[in-house]
């Protein structure tokens, strides 16, 4: 992802971001960051369970959350929401972690979250993943047997894994076919390239 | 469903394009600026400063009190409670400007944390590092930096060796 323009504008007096933290002060810092934004509807809990009742009565914009909960296990909340029927399932999630367990690493990556942010938090940071969010090319991937519902996880495709053809149905190999026509003439790349106007 | 070469069945996988109504909110020229925005959000952040360095001390206090009763014999909770208090307090310190003591609470969560359940946490490892964070807190303004740095080293020794005797039962 590039770093963004300084220069640029943005408007986020409109949005709705929920921000799901056990820590009151951790979520109070975020308010205050949000709040420098323009943010104006900022929505806040402490617990999954509170979460998914703001889902019902809210359309969420932006959900940040970190996933250390009190008694609530945060990826499988985000697993859960992913896999939902609902419209908040599409739902642009940043996940914030403070100290990361390695046993976490993975499951952080195989949750469904679009982003992630390591604490100590800074606005410029913050500012950036929205950004990157709202920028975000990736398709949304459902994959039929529910093992991974989420952005796809490959910013650049490189291919499939060498040795293999490919993990997704979808995938093509990375071996080019037998050439099946006539290569095309200057003329006609030309024509490719080179957009003429069109006179009527 | 198909068979990959090595054997592996290949998933069958929907992609979809959604338009988050983020992306309407950004290059808006009725906007703020990014530079503005990130030093409003900078000031909100400093104008809370004061509370939330003084929940980050009650939480070293907490901290203290759950080392005295884990004297006796931890349990799961008490050394979640203190993965949790030390996690807050490392975000804590590092927002406002105390390293040193983010740095020690680190060390506090990468022990607990990433120590195998196999290798028993000692009440000593734990004390060792909340009587460095109070010290390190205390004297943050008047300690000098190599102290602070020397007792820094000793606690990235006391997570090693935990860590490496996780390692080696593995």
């Amino acid at each position: 992802m590039k770093p963004f323009d300084s220069g640029a504008k943005f408007n986020l007096s409109s949005a709705i971001v929920l921000v799901v933290d056990r820590s009151t002060h951790s979520s109070d810092v975020i308010v205050q960051i949000l709040s420098g934004f323009g943010v104006h509807k900022i929505l806040r809990c402490q617990t999954a369970k509170r979460a998914m009742e703001i889902f019902n009565v809210n359309s969420v914009d932006l959900m940040l959350i970190d996933p250390e909960l009190e008694e609530e296990d945060g990826f499988e909340f985000i697993r859960e929401i992913r896999r939902s029927k609902s419209d908040s399932r599409l739902l642009p999630i940043i996940l914030i972690s403070g100290h990361a367990k390695i046993s976490s690493i993975k499951r952080a990556r195989d949750c469904g979250a679009n982003f992630f942010v390591a604490k100590p938090l800074t606005p410029a940071v913050i500012l950036q993943r929205i950004h990157w969010v709202a920028a975000d090319k990736r398709q949304f991937v459902e994959v039929a047997d529910g093992s991974y519902v989420g952005p796809d996880r490959r910013f650049k495709f490189e291919g499939p894994p060498p040795g293999s053809d490919g993990r997704r149905e979808s995938d093509l190999p990375v071996e080019l076919g037998g050439q099946t026509g006539q290569n095309l003439s200057q003329n006609e790349l030309n024509t490719m390239f080179k957009p003429q106007k069109v006179s009527i | 469903m198909t068979i990959q070469g090595d054997g592996k069945a290949k998933s069958k996988a929907q992609f979809h394009a959604p338009e988050p109504r983020l992306k309407n909110m950004v290059n808006r020229p009725d906007g703020i600026r990014i530079s503005e925005a990130v030093k409003k959000a900078e000031a909100n952040v400093q104008s809370y400063k004061a509370t939330g360095v003084a929940s980050m001390d009650e939480k070293i206090s907490q901290l203290v009190e759950i080392c005295e009763r884990m004297r006796a014999g931890s349990t799961s909770t008490d050394e979640r409670k203190v993965y949790l208090l030390s996690n807050d307090i490392f975000d804590a310190a590092g927002m406002f400007g105390e390293p040193e003591l983010s740095e020690a609470a680190y060390s506090l969560c990468e022990m607990i944390g990433n120590r195998a359940e196999r290798v028993p946490l000692s009440w000593d490892s734990v004390n060792v590092h909340i009587s460095s964070m109070r010290l390190l807190r205390q004297s943050a303004s008047d300690a000098d930096a190599a102290t602070r740095q020397a007792v820094l080293q000793g606690l990235r020794k006391v997570t090693a060796r935990i860590l490496a005797e996780t390692a080696s039962t593995e």
